[in-house]
């Protein structure tokens, strides 16, 4: 009953965001602008035109990537039943950043549009069989943390060998600001790229949900009650390097979301990891919209990027959350 | 009584070493049977190749007539509930949540049905812990947590119960509870079997008793069989003094 009110209220929020990131930016529009320009021509109407044409793909990049860190951080902190754990736990994001930084090193992106986002795809995919192939053995939550972590700081150096090496400070300057991250100038393109990658990636995170609730008991008491560790190991893992990969792919990488969103809904679903997931997507969106929005306003003379605002505000809150909750849980 | 568990042969390794060596041992409904046996006698690697976390080298197990190496995990899971020895609990779940997840998993978006409700309820209230429905369950003390793990498993509902340690670490009235709501559960139909270390609750809780030493059985009985001054010598290593109502006390090392 409690998560069916905290769905409802985040979607009552994220609502209100998502007029306000139409609302805001280089022109300010009323809220009566963003109305007509969601059904007006973009030909003919100037709000239509930056409503639907450039602020509209943009938000809607947003929640995708919003509900993705989030849902994929809830699941993982599931999973590994570790409150510390996010996507780049496993090694996704720092694998798809890698990814995107050897397309923009070799300077693919100016021979397709879907050279970073793919080969950021294909560095999280990869990456995650890596992790399959590792952790085959003993799949405990432990050794796929550190085989994550290994495989994240070996995606980190070589990224950094890409930087080192980079043979333009044009090139170099293109992967250092994909690095931070940003949702400014999505297209549709963009949104129709990711979406076939993230779509299945949600659902076998959901599916993963009963599961999870069994995990905050060890792993033998779970699989005593039914539960196929193998199967909610693959829903999570795979699904995370689905959602996350094709997040990163189109906005680099975005700290903080994965991480922070999970421990701020828990307490309003009773700490549930199962009905967990759908509040952590929303907050994700409802999260990564108001930051968009925020950048958007704040008076900068180069726009800020989206990475570097969620963890510049993330830090502060988070620390403070975890002060909170640790003195509760003892 | 009808036969609920019956292994014949049961034999495991783990590495190179025999854990469980040649087991043989049935449980029928409405027994309470006690696993005991010294410390690495392989009691714990029983209970779990009895809920198929360890492989059988050889032998075979059969559940309420049939073959538990066949059966999918969601009926296992449905006719074995495990009570294991202080587990963690990583979230701080409500009390009534945690209890509710021995109902087994239930498929995405499904809700709790009326029997799910009924079993969660009659488990907290055998085990007494309704007061606590809406505690975390990570703020309890080691008794209110020992009774909760036991609602949990209780919930399940199934013919088998397999507690491994349920008393060990409780003070004595805690201690006393949960044998007695063992016993009930047993008195009430369901076959239970517990590993225990103290040999004067095994000798007054439990219908029979199985003496496990170095992976082999080495007795088999009622606890006024099983229970001799010469087993307990050899098995344990100790001198025991004989009290009221079957009381069994260590009192000294016999080698």
């Amino acid at each position: 009953m409690i998560g069916g009110r905290v769905n409802l209220v985040l979607v009552a929020l994220l609502v209100l965001a998502c007029l306000l990131a139409l609302a805001v930016g280089s022109t300010s529009l009323g809220l009566g602008d963003v109305l007509t320009g969601l059904v007006g021509n973009p030909e003919s109407d100037k709000a239509a035109l930056i409503v639907r044409e450039i602020r509209l793909p943009r938000l809607v990049a947003g929640l995708m990537v919003g509900a993705s860190l989030g849902l994929a951080g809830a699941a993982l902190q599931g999973l590994l039943k570790n409150p510390l754990a996010d996507p780049g736990v496993i090694g996704v994001s720092a694998s798809a950043s890698l990814g995107a930084v050897i397309a923009l090193y070799y300077g693919l992106s100016a021979v397709s549009a879907y050279a970073v986002p793919g080969f950021a795809l294909v560095g999280a995919l990869l990456s995650t069989s890596l992790l399959y192939v590792f952790a085959r053995r003993d799949p405990s939550a432990l050794t796929l943390i550190l085989v994550g972590i290994a495989l994240s700081h070996l995606a980190g150096a070589l990224t950094s060998l890409a930087m080192n090496l980079s043979p333009n400070p044009f090139s170099l300057g293109n992967i250092v600001m994909w690095l931070l991250g940003s949702l400014a100038n999505r297209s549709e393109a963009d949104i129709l790229l990711a979406l076939p990658f993230m779509l299945p990636g949600w659902v076998l995170l959901m599916m993963a949900g009963p599961s999870l609730a069994h995990l905050t008991l060890d792993d033998d008491v779970a699989e005593s009650a039914g539960v196929n560790l193998r199967r909610v190991r693959f829903l999570v893992i795979v699904g995370s390097a689905l959602a996350v990969g094709a997040s990163v792919a189109i906005a680099g990488t975005i700290g903080f979301v994965g991480l922070m969103v999970p421990h701020m809904i828990r307490p309003f679903v009773g700490h549930d990891p199962a009905r967990l997931l759908l509040p952590s997507a929303l907050g994700g969106a409802l999260l990564v919209t108001l930051a968009d929005a925020l950048l958007r306003v704040i008076p900068t003379e180069q726009e800020l990027k989206l990475g570097v605002l969620t963890a510049l505000l993330g830090v502060p809150f988070f620390l403070a959350l975890i002060l909170k909750t640790r003195r509760q849980m003892r | 009584m009808s036969l609920i568990l019956e292994a014949k042969g049961l034999t495991v390794s783990l590495g190179n070493r025999w854990v469980v060596d040649g087991v043989d041992m049935t449980v029928s409904a409405g027994e309470l049977v006690g696993l005991i046996g010294p410390n690495g006698a392989g009691k714990t690697s029983l209970l779990r190749a009895l809920l198929r976390f360890l492989p059988l080298t050889t032998g075979t197990l059969t559940l309420m007539g049939e073959d538990v190496s066949s059966l999918p995990a969601h009926r296992l899971a449905g006719r074995i509930a495990y009570l294991p020895q202080s587990p963690t609990v990583h979230w701080p779940l409500s009390v009534e949540a945690l209890v509710a997840l021995g109902r087994g998993a239930r498929p995405i978006f499904a809700r709790q049905s009326e029997v799910d409700r009924e079993a969660i309820e009659r488990a907290m209230r055998l085990a007494d812990i309704a007061g606590l429905r809406d505690r975390p369950a990570t703020e309890l003390s080691g008794g209110e947590r020992a009774r909760v793990l036991l609602a949990r498993a209780l919930a399940a509902d199934a013919p088998l119960l397999l507690a491994d340690e349920p008393v060990a670490a409780l003070d004595p009235a805690h201690q006393l509870s949960v044998m007695n709501v063992l016993k009930e559960v047993a008195t009430g139909g369901k076959a239970v079997v517990v590993v225990m270390h103290d040999l004067s609750l095994a000798a007054r809780y439990c219908d029979r008793l199985i003496v496990l030493d170095g992976g082999r059985k080495v007795a088999e009985g009622t606890p006024a069989d099983v229970l001799t001054d010469t087993l307990l010598a050899k098995v344990y290593g100790v001198r025991v003094s004989r009290g009221e109502a079957g009381a069994v006390t260590p009192v000294s090392l016999s080698r």
